[in-house]
Formats: C-alpha cells, sequence, structure tokens
C-alpha cells in the first residue's frame, strides 16, 4: 500500500492534504453541529432544535431565492471568465502579437486590483446619472435613457457579473497560456504534414494537452465564485430587494445582521452540500475526458 | 490503479476546498476556539503601580483629530497608556467578533445602537457601580443616549457624540422655484421637490443603499409622522399600521423627484450630490457640515428641522456614539477612567464631529453659520433613542429589504409594509 502511495506521488501532497483538513475540520464539523441548534449572540447556550432550522430556511423565499442568486451568479461569471479569457489566450498564444509581455501586464490589471477598489471604481461608471458607461451607449446610441445597472432587477446580477469578468478573467488567461506554451511543436508539425487544417490541430492537438489545465481552472473558478460575494456586497449589498443576494450574503446578513449563527450555520451546511455536489458532477463529467 | 489514485486525489482536493469554503462560513463561535486570545503580556496591572497599557476601538474617521485628545490624555494620566486602532465604517461584525471571542480591546467607541445589542448579549461590562463609585452625573448626558445605552435597567456606554436628522437644502436651488423658506411639512417637500426637479438637478435625495442610512431616513420620516417601529412597550412590530404605509407611500412618492441612482445612492453619495448642486434638499447629520463645505465652499445652503407630518409632534431619532468597557476587559478601572475622560464634555467637544453627549456643539463648528448650526442644536430635544430591542440591527436590515421592493419592482406601499411588518415580527421573536 505504501509502495503504490509512494508510486503515485500522494505522499507528496499527504502532509499539505491533512495539515489543511485538520486546520478546517473543527470548524467544519462545529458548523454542521450548530445547524442542528438554535444559537444566537443574545442565548447563552445554543438549544438543540433538530431540523427546524433547515425547515425554516427552505420556508424562507429570500433563502429560495439566494440559491437560484448563487447558480446564476457561479455559473454566469464562470462561463464569460473561460470564454474571455481562453480567447483572449489564444489570441496572445499566436506569433504575429507583439509586445506580449506589455500585454500580459496590462492584462493583469484587473486581477492585481484589490476588488474594494475595483468595486467602487465600477460602482461609479456604472451609476446612472453621471456613470461613464451610461454616458458612452447614450453617446453611441444604444440605449435612449440612463439605464440603472445595479439597481434595476432584471439586469443588477450580470452587471456584478460582468466586474467579476473583469476581476478573473485574467487568472484563466494565465493558466491557460502557460498550458499552451508546453504544447509539443513536434506534435503541430506532424499534424500539419498530416493534413490537419486549423481545427484539427486544435482539436487534436492543442485540446488534449490543455484540457487538463481547462477543467482544473474551471472547477476552481466554481468553488472561489460560489463563496465569493465581494462584489455583491460592496456594490448592491445583496439588493435591489434581494435580487443579487447569493447564499454568501445571505449566511453573512444571518450570521452579523440578525446575530443568528444557528440559521447562519444551516444556511452554510446547505452551500456546503451544493459545492460538493457542484465539484463532484463536474468531476464526473470530465473524468473520462481527462483520462484520454 | 493509477486512475483510481488519481481520481482519488482530485475528489480530496475537491473535498478540502469545500471544506476552505466551509470554514468561510463558520460561526463566531466556530471562531471562537481557533482563536487565542489577544496577548495580555505588555499589560501591568494597576495594583503592582506600573504603567496600564488599555486598548482602543475607534471609527476611522476619528483618526485626524486623535493625537490633539491623546495628548491631553497622557498629561492628565501618565499611568495608563492607550493603544488607540480605528476601524473601517460599520465595523459592527468585526466588533461582534472581539466581543465573543474575547479578543475586544478595553474600551470601544460604539453607534448607540450596537452598544444596544452588545448589552443584551452581555458583552458589555455594565457601568452602573463605577458612575456610583465617582458619583458620576448621567443626567447631563442626552437622555436618549442614556436610554439607548441601557438594558434591563443596567447603563452600558456614556456618550461622546450626539445628532440628528436635520434637512439640509439649497437655497439657491428653492429660491430659483419660487421658495424663499424651507417646507415645514412632507406634504410641502413634495410640492418644493417637484418644482425643483428640473434637468439634472433633482428636487429630494433619498437613501436607496445602506441599510443604516436607508432606515435612519424611513424611520425619521416615520416617527416625525407621528407613527414608530415598534408599539410603545417594544414587544410588537407597528411597521403595518396606517402612518407606517403612508411613510413608505411618502419614500415612494419622493422617489419621483430622486435621481435615477437612488437605489444606489446612499448617504455619502447625497451628500456629494448636494455638494455639487445637483439635489435641492436631502436628511443628513451634521457630520456632512465639513465635507460640503469642503467639497463646495461656495455653495448656497442651510439646514432646518426634519418637517412633520399629520400635525404630529416632530420626533426624530437619536444618533450617537457612546464608549462602552468590554466584558472581556482586564484593565476594567483604567478602562473606566478612560469612558470618563472621553465623555467629559471639554474633551468630547474636541473629539466629536456632531454634538457632545451633553448637547454642545462640536468644537470645529465655532465659525459655522448659524442658520446651519441652531436648527442641528435645537432639533436634539426631539430626537429619541432607537427601541433597545435585541435584533434592531436586523429590523434596520428588513426596512431597507423590504422597501426596496416597493421602489425597484413598483409593489404597491401597502404590499410592502406588510411585508416588512411580518418580517419584523419574525425579527422580535
Amino acid at each position: 500500500m505504501l509502495r503504490k502511495i509512494k508510486r503515485s506521488g500522494a505522499g507528496y501532497v499527504l502532509p499539505a492534504v491533512i495539515t489543511v483538513a485538520v486546520v478546517m475540520i473543527y470548524p467544519l464539523l462545529y458548523t454542521l453541529v450548530m445547524g442542528f441548534f438554535n444559537n444566537t449572540l443574545f442565548l447563552e447556550a445554543p438549544v438543540f432544535c433538530g431540523i427546524s432550522q433547515y425547515k425554516k430556511l427552505f420556508e424562507d423565499k429570500v433563502f429560495l431565492g439566494s440559491i437560484t442568486n448563487t447558480l446564476v451568479w457561479t455559473f454566469g461569471s464562470v462561463f464569460f471568465q473561460f470564454g474571455l479569457g481562453f480567447i483572449m489566450a489564444l489570441i496572445l498564444h499566436q506569433p504575429f502579437v507583439k509586445g506580449k509581455t506589455l500585454i500580459r501586464i496590462l492584462l493583469m490589471i484587473p486581477w492585481v486590483t484589490p476588488s474594494i477598489i475595483g468595486s467602487a471604481v465600477w460602482k461609479w461608471m456604472y451609476n446612472a446619472d453621471y456613470g461613464i458607461i451610461n454616458f458612452i451607449f447614450s453617446s453611441l446610441g444604444i440605449i435612449e435613457k440612463n439605464q440603472t445597472w445595479l439597481s434595476n432587477p432584471k439586469i443588477a446580477m450580470w452587471s456584478v457579473i460582468a466586474v467579476n469578468t473583469w476581476k478573473m478573467f485574467p487568472f484563466i488567461l494565465l493558466m491557460i497560456e502557460a498550458s499552451l506554451q508546453s504544447v509539443s511543436k513536434d506534435l503541430k508539425e506532424a499534424a500539419v504534414i498530416d493534413g490537419a487544417n486549423v481545427f484539427g490541430i486544435f482539436k487534436n492537438v492543442t485540446w488534449p494537452s490543455i484540457a487538463a489545465t481547462c477543467y482544473s481552472t474551471t472547477l476552481l473558478m466554481i468553488i472561489w465564485t460560489l463563496n465569493a460575494f465581494t462584489f455583491i456586497y460592496a456594490m448592491t449589498e445583496g439588493g435591489p430587494a434581494h435580487k443579487t443576494e447569493v447564499m454568501a450574503m445571505y449566511i453573512y446578513k444571518r450570521a452579523f445582521m440578525d446575530y443568528d449563527f444557528g440559521i447562519a450555520s444551516a444556511a452554510s451546511a446547505v452551500l456546503f452540500a451544493l459545492s460538493m455536489f457542484v465539484s463532484l458532477v463536474y468531476l464526473y463529467l470530465t473524468r473520462e475526458k481527462e483520462g484520454n | 490503479m493509477k486512475k483510481v489514485v488519481k481520481r482519488t486525489l482530485s475528489m480530496t482536493m475537491a473535498a478540502t476546498m469545500a471544506l476552505g469554503l466551509m470554514v468561510g462560513c463558520s460561526s463566531a463561535k466556530g471562531e471562537q476556539k481557533s482563536e487565542s486570545p489577544a496577548p495580555q503580556s505588555d499589560q501591568k496591572t494597576e495594583a503592582s503601580g506600573k504603567p496600564v497599557t488599555i486598548k482602543f476601538w475607534d471609527g476611522n474617521w476619528q483618526e485626524a483629530v486623535w493625537p490633539e485628545v491623546e495628548a491631553i490624555w497622557n498629561k492628565e494620566h501618565p499611568d495608563i497608556k492607550i493603544e488607540a486602532e480605528f476601524q473601517a465604517d460599520l465595523a459592527n461584525d468585526k466588533y461582534m467578533l472581539a466581543l465573543k471571542n474575547g479578543t475586544a480591546p478595553d474600551v470601544l467607541s460604539c453607534a448607540l445602537d450596537w452598544v444596544t445589542t452588545f448589552g443584551n448579549a452581555g458583552l458589555l461590562a455594565p457601568l452602573d457601580e463605577y458612575v456610583a463609585k465617582d458619583s458620576l452625573d448621567v443626567n447631563q448626558f442626552v437622555k436618549g443616549a442614556n436610554d439607548a445605552s441601557t438594558v434591563n435597567g443596567k447603563l452600558y456606554g456614556l456618550p461622546f457624540r450626539s445628532e440628528t436628522y436635520v434637512m439640509f437644502y439649497n437655497k439657491d436651488i428653492l429660491s430659483a422655484a419660487g421658495y424663499q423658506t424651507p417646507p415645514a411639512t412632507w406634504d410641502e417637500v413634495k410640492g418644493v421637490a417637484a418644482a425643483c426637479t428640473n434637468g439634472d438637478v433633482y428636487g429630494y435625495g433619498l437613501c436607496g443603499t445602506n441599510y443604516s442610512n436607508f432606515s435612519f431616513q424611513y424611520i425619521t420620516m416615520l416617527r416625525s409622522s407621528g407613527g414608530d417601529i415598534l408599539n410603545a412597550d417594544n414587544t410588537a412590530s407597528a411597521l403595518g399600521s396606517d402612518v407606517a404605509v403612508q411613510t413608505a407611500q411618502l419614500y415612494k412618492d419622493l422617489a419621483a423627484y430622486a435621481p435615477a441612482s437612488l437605489l444606489e445612492n446612499d448617504n455619502i453619495a447625497n451628500r456629494t450630490l448636494f455638494a455639487s448642486g445637483k439635489i435641492a434638499m436631502y436628511l443628513s447629520g451634521i457630520y456632512d457640515l465639513a465635507e460640503i463645505v469642503k467639497a463646495n465652499p461656495d455653495l448656497n445652503f442651510a439646514c432646518t428641522m426634519v418637517p412633520t407630518a399629520n400635525g404630529a409632534e416632530r420626533n426624530t431619532i437619536l444618533g450617537g456614539w457612546s464608549v462602552a468597557v468590554a466584558e472581556s476587559s482586564k484593565e476594567k478601572e483604567a478602562a473606566w477612567e478612560f469612558v470618563k475622560f472621553l465623555s467629559r464634555p471639554d474633551i468630547a467637544a474636541i473629539y466629536t464631529n456632531t454634538f457632545t453627549g451633553t448637547a454642545e456643539v462640536a468644537a470645529r463648528y465655532t465659525d459655522y453659520p448659524e442658520e446651519i448650526i441652531k436648527p442641528n442644536a435645537d432639533a436634539l430635544q426631539y430626537a429619541n433613542a432607537l427601541p433597545a430591542v435585541e435584533n434592531i440591527v436586523g429590523i434596520r436590515q428588513a426596512i431597507m429589504d423590504n422597501l426596496q421592493l416597493m421602489l425597484s419592482e413598483d409593489m404597491s406601499a401597502e404590499e410592502a409594509s406588510g411585508l416588512l411588518d411580518q418580517a419584523t415580527t419574525k425579527l422580535l421573536k
């Protein structure tokens, strides 16, 4: 068994995995247990209440809405982040592109800009009365009257997703571009000799070489985005009227506005289950392709 | 086999990452177990006769004036050193965690409703014994501040700052619309706001975000119309009452004369718009004064007391900040000395950016015109504390969440007030 672990390389990562798991295991179990206890700031000790808090949660329209919002926020963000990052990486990898180092540095600016500063800048850009986005769109004749980007229930979530895309696509770009540089030139030349066109080379040579990076980066982005709420907190506070309230924001409000740690713990457990489910489904769907 | 190991590792990594997500969501008590108390090694007990160091937290807007106050303190109390740390706005979550974990500083500057909440939770030290020992006259302080700081008969904080809302108005815009005096009733406000709305100038600046700003605006309107958020003994919601519905409708009516960015605007955004001459009137506190003058020294503006409705007696919210001692403090005697010092009228006058806990205007406003300062000073007599109930912060959040529905989805004032009433009732249970 030990030999197998040694051969697989698991021994190298095991200490790190164990350390991280141990540091997290206590709060995790505590949170899961607290989901079954009535536990507010004002109670001397938590009181066991069975599954009543989960019942309350699933009767709460705001919580149910936050699940939908979380899925839209996560998959919307990851879709655009990956799409933009992937396309930009492919373009940047082309030999005809000059000044790659400068372009890379410029493209990294959103990623290295602190989220809270990015939020403040975007909030003013989105401002319905004096924002530059309305100014540009109306100057180009795209919109007739100023839009309320962050307070229109129909578009507020997409406005915040756009900011999250701006922030994180450079990370995807960086990962995929690094992966593209490792694609074998010999294989590409062989494919050309075999008569493959651009799409054939991409499908049979490039994609198999970068697929693993794409899968793991996408998984990372899904997990990070499920848990992220900085932009939402700073730009909309979950509003208007809960329309951008994702689960992480809901949990924050229950814990730090209502001081109800029991409900917040139960909601955290649901978020945990959701993220595990999404991660496992994703891993299942990609496992064979990764194997190939 | 290699494939199985690889897959297992992938699963493990995914699970580990998901665990990370959970840890971020764990409750305050969860963190309590994983963090150790702040090191106290540099503190020496008073009994030993050696210098004592106490820690103090306040908002970062106080940082600029702190050195002046600290210099006076050091002169008067060479044996007690203060380590001050200044937090970002609305840091009540950080305060709560620190108090719960036992890592809080000895002395905290708290907004009045935080004193209510933390006092209710037993996280602050009662001050009654110290007050009695030093024969301190707490009646010198504004009544509303004492009310907000008193929970179940125990006093948890002494105020060094008090203020209430007034209406700021742009004299030039009102004059151009044919009004030489500010409106005195909410009906008049609607008329003046309509007349002042022209092009990119708006009649009224409402808050549409930031639960603290939003709820203060709504509750001020509600109280000055004869209503309140809870019944007289604070046991039931009054947010479904006729006056509450009427106030929600007033909010909605005024939204027609507010900038399109209404739901994105907090107090600071309104102040910026007012300073740049884009809105004619808005409700705020005297703390906006210096920023408005700094942004636009030529702005021709004045203040007036909050309008009323339904013939009701004027009633607004007493806002303010108190200094409190953490229950976990190991240097309560020294902390008490600092609490007394900071709430002392001559010190508070330097430290506060509004009025002192004894309702004296801050030293920094000595040179401001009377037409601005006097309404702010006069308004204090009508200001009362928010109800000293556990979930006051949650109720204020519910006000914003539900009235946003009315403003963003064209929901009726009745329906939004009904939902708000239900949410408040739930929070009171």
